[in-house]
């Protein structure tokens, strides 16, 4: 598990992250969210110790990092940045030696994942002369290629098509699903879809955290009810809430989980029970909830 | 688990920190800047513009040390002012030995009251003269070797054939009193001619191997940061290390290619059929110019680097690189023209002195010790130039939003 504890920045008198804490479990995707400013990329400097961090100090499995551990690690910068005018083989076998690998295991290890990208006739070519997903897979391919003991992604699905997403997350799950995974997104319907475990950000200070599981059904309880003919009578019902009512359909909040029993039954009792759902509220909504 | 579905030996997932990555491979990994070092002097060396522009140089220095000498080798006809019809069978003899073994030169003698004093007011080229136990050739500014060489010969044999008349009998006794001493009347003058054609040179080199490696060297380091792939690379090693392999492959491959040039123009040199004078003293100071462009190279690429990583655009390398340019053009000038206390007080300065430094050292014999002091003053800013550039480039290579200059890139923070 990587573990930040306490990790603050200030840029002059403004303070751009402030005393964050939260944990990062291995074998799980943990989605960082948070709005344009909200601390995430200064977050992942400090993380990857690119940038120093004024207090705080982050860990794996207990241990403070330091730069041999961080060398290990996996990172794909907001900015992207490899060299655009090498070829691309060439960059990863010198990335993954700077890494630590030998030239000859670096250059196998970038070959097999360029060859699951269908790059590898590509290899000698150089960055630019890539469409821009596939310089992103590249991307993708250097945090992988020295098998990194955590990764740290900063916007790593941006550029990319849902069908580019999905194969990049079956391989993460596939090479990675034993490591600690953070990611951010602005596409808060990825999030959404991947993370298991979720950090929100807001100014600078964690607003919520939390396994994804947990956070939804931490939420309000809201459930989907469709009495016909009309479900207006469920407005006079004590413990219930109406979000909304439309017809035969309406939307509530119950105070007590337990009252679900009886509303059923009422309903049944008073015309036709058609459907009766939970609402799990999406993450989403989860983080525009912690971040109003 | 991860899937492994590579044969190559892969470090395991979730290696515990402090864990050297383990494989098959067990060579010790090399440190980070060797690394850096090796990428960048590979992909420098595999453009087809250094490798050309390389040929090009090593040919055209090839191609004009051998033309001049060519152009220079045309029969040289010297006449030897002697002091009797001795002197005169002598010079014949040199010219008959010279025409069996084909050299360029053709010897005439003739007859003067005062050899020597011909030579002064140009009447003749040189003065053959018998003095005490010897022989001496005085010739102006510069004693041709070949006309040397066959004159040392005749001078011996007619020694020899005088005296195995007179009924000597041991070898050495025979050959007594037939040493040819060469005599400049005018040697410093030449040696200062020498000099100054040779430090033109020098400098030139020097000045063209840092505006040939300087700029490309504050390019990569502006193109890492500005691609951000600078951002992987701290996150990885530490950046004074990437700084210090950069700066390491450039001073190579300019030391190489300098030392590339040096000795292709002294290997035409020697196979010139010019006469050169003081090839010795150029080859010597040639080693030591490379010793004085070692040194001023690691400064300026510090100072190159340091440029590199606090512009933000491309155009901010020219403007901030005017400094530097000063600088090498002030050493360039001083190398070509610099004289007495101001040479001697410009080879002490660093940068300056990779250029005046070795044309004092061609101009007359510097002690050993102001060599010395020179080249560890010129070590000395080197390494503190490096970790001042380690910490700029360490505090500018995050900022992003426009050029910095020294002052404001070392008021930065971590």
């Amino acid at each position: 598990m990587l573990s930040v504890r306490g990790l603050t920045r200030r840029y002059g008198d403004k303070m751009v992250v402030d005393h964050v804490s939260f944990d990062i479990p291995a074998g799980m995707m943990t989605g960082f969210v948070g709005a344009n400013g909200a601390g995430k990329t200064t977050t992942m400097r400090m993380i990857m110790g690119v940038l120093a961090a004024q207090e705080g100090e982050s860990l794996l499995n207990g241990v403070p990092l330091d730069r041999d551990a961080r060398s290990r690690f996996g990172y794909i910068p907001e900015e992207r940045g490899l060299y655009p005018e090498q070829p691309i083989l060439d960059q990863l076998g010198y990335l993954g030696e700077l890494h630590g690998l030998s030239r000859r295991e670096a250059t196998a290890s970038a070959s097999e994942l360029l060859e699951r990208f269908d790059l590898l006739d590509r290899a000698k070519a150089k960055l630019d002369s890539l469409s821009l997903g596939n310089q992103q897979r590249v991307q993708i391919a250097a945090a992988l290629l020295h098998r990194p003991t955590a990764l740290i992604l900063d916007e790593p699905f941006s550029g990319l098509d849902p069908d580019a997403v999905d194969s990049m997350v079956d391989l993460l799950r596939e090479r990675c699903s034993d490591i600690p995974i953070l990611f951010s997104s602005h596409q808060l319907d990825l999030v959404d879809r991947l993370c298991d475990h979720l950090v929100v950000l807001q100014g600078g200070r964690v607003v919520a955290e939390g396994d994804a599981e947990d956070l939804r059904e931490g939420g309000d309880i809201l459930h989907r009810i469709v009495t016909v003919p009309d479900a207006g009578w469920l407005r006079g019902m004590p413990g219930v809430q109406v979000l909304d009512v439309d017809g035969a359909s309406a939307l509530i909040r119950l105070e007590d989980p337990s009252r679900a029993g009886t509303i059923a039954a009422q309903a049944v009792a008073r015309g036709e029970l058609t459907e009766f759902n939970r609402i799990l509220p999406t993450l989403s909504e989860i983080f525009r909830e912690a971040t109003r | 688990m991860s899937t492994q579905t590579q044969p190559s030996a892969q470090p395991q997932d979730g290696r515990p920190a402090g864990h050297a990555p383990s494989g098959k491979d067990t060579s010790k990994p090399r440190p980070p800047w060797l690394i850096v070092m090796l990428h960048q002097i590979s992909i420098t060396v595999r453009r087809k513009a250094f490798v050309i522009s390389t040929l090009v140089t090593v040919l055209v220095i090839v191609g004009g040390v051998i033309g001049f000498g060519v152009l220079s080798s045309k029969v040289d006809k010297l006449s030897v002012a002697v002091t009797s019809q001795n002197g005169v069978a002598v010079v014949q003899a040199a010219q008959l030995s010279g025409e069996a073994s084909d050299a360029k030169v053709e010897l005439s003698g003739t007859v003067s009251q005062n050899p020597v004093e011909s030579v002064r007011n140009g009447e003749t080229d040189l003065a053959l003269t018998q003095e005490g136990e010897g022989w001496k050739l005085t010739a102006r500014d510069s004693t041709p070797t070949t006309a040397l060489a066959l004159l040392s010969q005749a001078v011996e044999q007619a020694t020899v054939q005088q005296k195995s008349g007179a009924g000597g009998t041991a070898w050495s006794e025979l050959i007594k009193g037939s040493t040819l001493t060469p005599v400049l009347l005018e040697g410093d003058a030449e040696r200062n001619g020498m000099a100054s054609a040779v430090g033109y040179v020098f400098a030139m080199m020097f000045y063209l191997a840092a505006i040939l490696f300087g700029m490309p060297l504050a390019t990569s380091v502006l193109q890492e940061k500005a691609s951000r792939v600078v951002e992987i690379l701290a996150a990885t090693i530490p950046l004074r290390q990437l700084l210090a392999g950069k700066i390491a492959a450039s001073t190579v491959l300019a030391v190489f290619q300098i030392a590339l040039y040096i000795g292709a123009g002294l290997l035409a040199l020697s196979f010139s059929p010019a006469d050169l004078g003081f090839t010795g003293v150029i080859v010597s100071t040639a080693g030591w110019f490379l010793v004085f462009f070692l040194a001023g190279f690691l400064i300026l690429a510090a100072i190159y680097a340091s440029i590199g990583a606090m512009a933000h655009r491309a155009e901010d390398l020219s403007s901030s690189s005017m400094p530097v340019i000063f600088v090498l053009i002030l050493s360039l000038f001083a190398g070509m023209g610099a004289t007495g206390n101001v040479l001697v007080a410009s080879s002490f300065v660093p940068i300056i002195s990779s250029v005046t430094m070795p044309v004092r050292m061609l101009q007359s014999d510097v002690p050993l010790w102001q060599t010395l002091v020179s080249l560890a003053l010129s070590l000395l800013t080197a390494y503190l130039l490096i970790r001042l550039g380690g910490k700029v480039f360490r505090l500018s290579v995050l900022h992003t939003s426009g050029a910095l200059n020294w002052k404001s890139a070392l008021a930065l923070k971590d």
